[in-house]
């Protein structure tokens, strides 16, 4: 199989610029990169989901157009996707059948071939599950284990699999690759979509590597391959240095506690966090999507209880029932989800930057002081130069950095003194990042204590004072700025090595 | 963890969930078991007509129902459908025969002829304002509850204007009250229409591919498109074969009481979807089966006929309806939970 | 694309629907109520040779003539009773043209004549203040039965005191006040009698619902069963199982769609209509001018209420060539929309002199859009615009009573009892009870209490007492 010069644009977003991709009959082939550098993108295409804007799709020799799933599947393409395909009511049989049921005469199903078909398929996998079984009642990797027999079915000649590993443990993994090198060996080509580098330099013959919607290089693991090489291509060597503000300030016992976590525990979330924030600092927090941190972020503020451990704020013991409760507590988050939770888009400029203040705008007699709002909501739009024909604008019509400008805003106007950023920066352009940037180290140089979480490393090496790096909802590591491992290698390093633990303990 | 508890304690375990299966047989029978105690006329003759047919009639609304609903939509049009099928089946017809010189409607308001042309009519119409519903949802993506709201405001408009806001009698047309009235062997049959059309839907849904896309569909829509299936195409045949349902309900209606009226089956729409739920289908698409639609039906009706034999006054019928509706949502809820 | 579907969608909706109404709807011939088709025996004369000899006078009579002739009646030696009887049945004259064209157009002959009329059981009279007071069984509301002496049956056990009869009784709307005193009269009725059961059932306005609580009366085997139809097609079938079945039916007020109901007890809606317009002539007599110009607020087109009171409005007015229908409007029994519908004619005249109601919510809704318009004293000389209102409900007393209406014509629900008597009579044989029973006329209500054309009206306060609902606060 060969694919030449794929584009594909999603609104807002090139996710893939004139990617060329080849696959050989009896190889795995895997595909590594950052969250959003087109590798599931890819894979979609080749699965029939997406179809290109521009490029050329040959499958043995032949050029293919493969306009929806049902055409991948009679071109032999098989796809295990990252997100669930399974429907939670019906049987694990009717499952790996949807939409290749098996009849006698056209039209009657024929159950007891398809029984018989899928215990084939699932004891090939070395599974036994009861294929009468509605899908819900499954565990998380039988589950995945029906996945992937549902694409075997049609002993399909590739055979893509998108994340197939994140619930498995080491046995099963190993079980898994077991089969695959079978596959492999019997001519089927394989892509293998993954995130622990460990395993995919175990597996693949080959390792692609994805950057911003390019393949940017071909590895071939051998015993001298090691992780960081293949981490150093995906992140690439354009390291943005520009903007290194954070300092080191290890000096605790001298500082103020303004926030303190002692084992605080989400079932399913998070676990144990201890954890201090003091006065004027940023603290950053890395991890891969799932990790918890969203919603530790969530407890904080109020959004999300926690159902152990001790919150402490500025010494005081809280336990927050609402969002109200973190607010005046002195604790603001900006969600990374600013469209959905952050801003009320059908609402104009300084609507959405005094929302969180209005009983702070108020005249004297109670109600609401217009006035003082558009002065403050002036102040800030000149201050974050948030670029906008006017304060009355609707919050729709602006693009996403001065959206987001304005969900900051609106907790600066606030005056609290602890702020949680999730992504400050995503989707935003590159100018506006450092815009945002530049607003929040003034913010810690003004004495407040910010919290920042985001998937760039790169983003949080550049403001942070320091790094807690989270696992599966547990702290794994904290890197402080003067330490040697304040590298963005060695941070994903961590991340990415300590990912196998979790699994193996979210399984059992 | 679940098999470690069932062990323990399985004997009871398994009785408990013979129980929580059957939920509705049991309630069903035990509802026949109160009716006979309660009055000496329930097991009449007569009374179980009654009884069938109005099983019938709501049945046939909640079989269609629940298609929509497994496909994770809802049909509130169902009960303007009704009365707009036959309304505008009869205008259509008379205008139709009225070239060949047969005269429909006599007197004002007496239908004479075109007995099979109004039954085809009315069934073909109402299909083709489900698949219309349908074809809407899907192509100008509205929610479907919008979509057949306005459909049910236009289809009761319409009916007035085609109608007049009269009544039709069908009294004097020949035939027209056989499907409402007659019976073989003792049984309405329109019961027996009914029971064919719910057990070939069962089948169908059992032992077909169709089955398998409706549930799907439902069930989890990304799932099935990545499957490659249409789930647009099996919305529009749900939402059209709710429209036969109606189409086939009002029929039923209107050999009863040998006539149309523009109110009738209004409200039905929220019976159905009462029916629908107490049979186990949920709101999120893609659970629950029609059997259980089947026998809520009859439960709904049978309960409906006791409380008339016993005299109970309609406030507190809508009482009890109403918390046998929250009952069995939440039962149904709960038994999936503790599965 | 997606608006030009959008729009394709919009088009095939509108498509289907001239369509349908292209080919159906147009020009409907008016309904024609249950028996009609044979019940045309009924000649254009009544049978009562002294009222036939007047229609023969007041044929070629319009304008001043036929109001001098009205005036006379009662010096012709006529009774109450029969001046009211002469409008009834008052055939319809060509010498207002615009009316006799709109009484052929709209069918009122055949409503007129499909409707009971006649004399009432063994020629009962209803006098002020009789009848009995009561506490509604069903909506604990003060209320007092005028029509207790009728067809009365004394308080004990009927026929066989040995034996239970069990009577069915279904009606619909529970959460009315008219249907519920319409129950509450029935309930009581049945109440008086030890060896009398009764099972009352609300069919909730569901035509297929009220079937099926009649099959399940038949299947009790009921002694005899009581009814409310909302509409006739639909319930003639349920009542024909009934009749079948060897079970007594009964109807009050509304008929069912059967000829062979056992008995059937109506209201006095063609008085309702004759007496507003007698009102009508005589109020514009006494202003001194036979010019009007007057706005019908009507029920829903074709039902029997609007229909029969309509036409016996219009009957009596089609002797004046001075007056001018400006236009009627229709709403659905709903006072918001009988508000809108007075609003428009506001807007669109500016000359109104009359408002005649056909139902509870119309006179009220023209009034209130009338102050509303603040046009109460629009007409020439600062004259007062006549409200003619129909349905006793003590709101409509209450503003005649203020000198907002002119006048009343009561009509109750609290009829059921007779209807209840009836039954009792035919299921126990002790009296022979003919088909229709007919209501007895009750005086029009007007502020002081007038003599019109030499018939006596009561005051709201004499009436007050017998109308329907809840108390005012």
């Amino acid at each position: 199989m060969y694919l030449k010069n794929i584009h594909k644009q999603f609104p807002g977003v090139k996710a893939l610029k004139g990617v060329d991709f080849s696959l050989e009959k009896g190889k795995i082939v895997s595909l590594v990169g950052t969250n959003g550098a087109g590798k599931s993108t890819l894979s979609n295409i080749i699965a029939g989901i997406y179809s290109p804007d521009e490029g050329e799709i040959f499958i043995e020799g032949k050029k293919v157009t493969i306009s929806d799933p049902k055409a991948a599947e009679q071109l032999g393409v098989g796809i295990v996707h990252q997100e669930p395909t399974l429907v939670p009511n019906m049987t694990v049989v009717e499952n790996i059948f949807l939409n290749k049921e098996i009849t006698k005469n056209g039209i009657v199903l024929d159950l007891k071939k398809m029984k018989q078909e899928s215990e084939k398929v699932l004891e090939f996998l070395g599974f036994h599950i009861n294929v009468g079984k509605k899908v819900e009642e499954l565990t998380l990797v039988e589950k995945e284990v029906v996945e992937i027999a549902k694409a075997m079915l049609l002993k399909p000649k590739i055979l893509i699999l998108d994340e197939v590993t994140a619930p498995l443990n080491k046995d099963e993994v190993d079980h898994l690759f077991k089969i695959i090198n079978d596959l492999k060996n019997n001519g089927m080509g394989i892509i293998f979509i993954g995130h622990k580098l460990q395993e995919i330099i175990e597996i693949s013959d080959s390792i692609m590597v994805f950057r911003d919607g390019k393949n940017v290089g071909e590895l071939v693991p051998s015993e001298s391959l090691s992780e960081k090489e293949v981490i150093s291509l995906m992140l690439g060597s354009t390291l943005n240095e520009d903007l290194i503000t954070g300092e080191d300030k290890d000096d605790t016992g001298q500082r103020q506690e303004v926030l303190k976590l002692a084992g605080l525990s989400k079932q399913g979330f998070y676990e144990d966090i201890n954890f201090t924030l003091y006065k004027g600092e940023i603290v950053g927090f890395a991890g891969l999507k799932g990790s918890g941190i969203t919603e530790l972020f969530q407890s904080l503020q109020g959004i999300l209880s926690f159902d152990g451990g001790d919150m402490y704020v500025k010494g005081k013991k809280v336990k927050f029932k609402y969002p109200k409760d973190g607010i005046e507590a002195g604790i603001g988050m900006v969600t990374n989800d600013r469209q959905g939770e952050g801003l009320a888009l059908t609402l104009d400029v300084k609507d959405n930057i005094a929302v969180s203040s209005l009983n702070y705008l108020r005249n004297r007699f109670r109600t609401l002081n217009t006035k003082l709002l558009k002065d403050n909501a002036g102040k800030y739009v000149k201050a974050l130069s948030i670029k906008t024909p006017s304060i009355n604008q609707f919050v729709q019509n602006l693009s996403g950095g001065n959206q987001q400008k304005i969900v900051i805003a609106k907790w600066l106007l606030r005056n609290l003194d602890i702020i949680l950023v999730d992504e400050p920066t995503r989707g935003v352009d590159v100018k506006a990042k450092n815009e945002i940037y530049k607003l929040l180290i003034n913010e810690k140089n003004n004495g407040k204590s910010l919290m920042v979480a985001s998937p760039e490393i790169r983003e949080l090496l550049s403001i942070c004072d320091r790094i807690l790096i989270i696992n599966s909802g547990r702290i794994v590591s904290e890197v402080h700025r003067n330490a040697k491992e304040f590298k963005e290698e060695d941070i994903l390093n961590i991340i990415h090595s300590s990912h196998q633990h979790y699994t193996t303990a979210q399984a059992m | 963890m679940a098999s470690d508890t069932s062990s323990i304690n399985g004997g009871y375990r398994v009785s408990a969930k013979l129980i929580k299966d059957n939920m509705l047989i049991i309630i069903l029978l035990l509802e026949l078991i109160i009716g006979v105690i309660l009055s000496p006329v329930f097991l009449g003759k007569t009374n179980i007509q009654s009884i069938l047919i109005n099983t019938a009639i709501f049945g046939l609304l909640a079989v269609g129902q629940s298609l929509v609903m497994l496909v994770k939509e809802i049909d509130l049009s169902v009960g303007a459908m009704m009365a707009f099928g036959p309304i505008a089946a009869i205008a259509l017809t008379e205008k139709i025969l009225s070239g060949s010189g047969t005269e429909i409607i006599v007197g004002g308001n007496y239908v004479v002829d075109g007995l099979l042309l109004i039954v085809i009519l009315v069934l073909l119409i109402s299909a083709l304002i489900g698949i219309l519903n349908g074809i809407i949802r899907v192509k100008a993506q509205v929610p479907s509850l919008i979509v057949t709201l306005g459909m049910m405001y236009v289809l009761s408009g319409m009916s007035y204007i085609l109608s007049g806001g009269y009544s039709l009698y069908l009294t004097n047309l020949e035939g027209a009250k056989s499907l409402g009235n007659n019976m073989i062997a003792g049984i309405p049959v329109n019961f027996i229409l009914f029971l064919v059309i719910g057990v070939l839907v069962i089948l169908v849904l059992k032992y077909t591919k169709v089955g398998h896309r409706i549930y799907s569909t439902g069930g989890n829509e990304k799932a099935a498109i990545y499957s490659g299936i249409n789930t647009n195409f099996w919305k529009i045949m749900a939402f059209g074969i709710s429209g036969v349902c109606a189409g086939a309900a009002a029929l039923i209606y209107s050999s009863r009481l040998q006539s149309v009226e523009t109110i009738q089956g209004s409200g039905y729409e929220l019976i159905s979807i009462a029916i629908a739920v107490i049979g186990g289908i949920t709101l999120e698409g893609g659970r629950g089966n029609i059997f259980g639609a089947i026998i809520a039906s009859a439960i709904l009706c049978i309960m409906l006929n006791i409380l008339s034999l016993v005299g109970l006054i309609a406030w507190y019928k809508t009482i009890i309806i109403g918390l046998i509706i929250i009952g069995a949502a939440s039962q149904h809820a709960f038994s999936r939970r503790t599965a | 694309m997606k608006r030009v579907s959008k729009l394709l969608y919009v088009l095939l909706i509108l498509v289907m629907v001239f369509s349908v109404v292209g080919c159906g709807g147009g020009e409907k011939e008016p309904a024609q109520t249950g028996d009609n088709q044979t019940n045309t025996e009924q000649p254009a004369a009544t049978g009562n040779e002294k009222l036939d000899a007047l229609y023969q006078e007041v044929a070629g009579l319009q304008g001043e003539e036929a109001l001098k002739f009205f005036e006379g009646l009662k010096d012709k030696g006529l009774s109450d009773a029969e001046i009211l009887q002469f409008f009834i049945d008052l055939p319809l004259s060509q010498a207002n043209e615009q009316i006799a064209k709109m009484y052929k157009d709209e069918g009122f002959e055949m409503y007129s004549k499909s409707y009971p009329k006649g004399e009432t059981y063994n020629g009962f009279q209803w006098s002020k203040g009789s009848g009995t007071k009561i506490t509604g069984p069903f909506s604990k509301n003060d209320l007092k039965l005028p029509f207790t002496d009728y067809v009365a049956l004394p308080e004990g056990p009927v026929g066989d005191a040995n034996k239970t009869y069990n009577i069915g009784v279904v009606f619909h709307g529970f959460s009315h006040p008219w249907l519920i005193n319409w129950a509450d009269a029935a309930k009581w009725e049945a109440d008086r009698h030890p060896n009398v059961k009764i099972n009352v059932q609300d069919a909730e306005f569901d035509n297929n619902k009220w079937a099926s609580i009649m099959d399940s009366f038949i299947a009790q085997k009921v002694d005899g069963i009581l009814v409310w139809p909302m509409v006739e097609a639909p319930t003639g079938p349920p009542v024909d199982r009934a009749v079948q079945a060897g079970i007594p039916v009964v109807s009050v007020d509304r008929t069912a769609g059967t000829q062979d109901i056992t008995s059937r007890i109506t209201g006095n809606f063609p008085a309702n209509g004759a007496q507003a317009g007698m009102y009508a002539i005589w109020k514009l007599a006494q202003e001194g001018d036979l010019n009007a110009k007057v706005v019908m607020l009507r029920k829903p087109l074709g039902s029997t209420a609007d229909a029969v009171r309509t036409g016996h409005f219009l009957k009596v007015l089609s002797y004046f060539p001075g007056i001018e229908i400006l236009k009627s409007y229709h709403d659905t029994d709903n006072r918001e929309e009988a508000f809108t519908n007075a609003q428009s004619a506001l807007q669109a005249y500016p000359e109104i002199d009359i408002f005649f109601g056909t139902g509870d919510h119309e006179a009220l809704a023209a009034l209130e859009a009338t102050k509303m318009a603040n046009r109460l004293e629009s007409r020439k000389d600062g004259k007062k615009i006549i409200f003619l209102s129909i349905d006793d409900s003590k709101e409509a007393i209450t503003q005649v009573k203020d000198g907002l209406f002119e006048v009343n014509t009561p009509y109750t629900p609290l009829i059921s009892d007779i209807g209840m008597r009836v039954l009792l009579n035919i299921v126990t044989k002790s009296a022979e009870m003919p088909k229709d029973v007919i209501t007895p006329n009750i005086p029009m209500v007007t502020q002081k209490g007038d003599v019109i054309f030499g018939m006596q009206t009561q005051t709201p306060d004499q009436w007050y007492e017998y109308t329907f609902g809840p108390a005012l606060n």
